[in-house]
């Protein structure tokens, strides 16, 4: 692949890192995340989001990561609102963590698409309307 | 065939194997929060 149509450029043999959660949450070496796939027994691009849910639950869903991490929630019930939240500016992925933790035990997806949505409109009108 | 029947609270003859199989559960959880700290560990790393 030409050097200026890869999504990381090697830098003092380092790659630059890829942004798989939202702003805030840190960036991870590709070339880690092909070691992490493998390890994982997934395929690249299902490992890139699996990583970007966790890491978007971790960093920017601090009370849902909570109660992942007490036994109180699936993963799989906070990676599905972390989906939703990846494209929400940081207050916006904040009050999404504040309204959600409390019943993300039985949030459906349609009503976390639903805030999600009213999350963008409010934090970030002008990337709603695109 | 007659179906057994156990009174709600009654520990019935496969009480065992629920006990077992909760237990299963419990740790398969506690194996994937372990799990998940480990991913975001080795990201931050990388």
């Amino acid at each position: 692949m030409p050097e200026d149509e890869a999504a990381t450029y090697v830098e003092f043999g380092r790659d630059t890192g890829l942004a798989l959660a939202g702003v805030g949450a840190p960036c991870v070496s590709e070339f880690a995340v092909i070691e992490l796939a493998a390890a994982l027994g997934m395929t690249t691009g299902a490992c890139k989001a699996h990583v970007g849910k966790v890491l978007e639950v971790r960093y920017r869903l601090p009370l849902l990561w909570k109660r992942v991490t007490r036994g109180e929630l699936p993963f799989w019930r906070a990676g599905r609102i972390a989906e939703q939240t990846i494209c929400l500016p940081q207050l916006g992925a904040a009050h999404m963590d504040r309204q959600l933790a409390p019943v993300a035990h039985k949030v459906g997806p349609a009503q976390t698409e639903r805030l999600c949505q009213a999350a963008l409109d409010h934090f970030d009108p002008a990337q709603a309307e695109e | 065939m007659a179906a057994s029947t156990v009174e709600p609270g009654q520990a019935g003859p496969n009480a065992g194997l629920l006990d077992a199989v909760r237990a299963d559960r419990a740790d398969r959880d506690a194996a994937e929060v372990r799990m998940l700290r480990h991913v975001v560990e080795y990201c931050v790393a990388h």
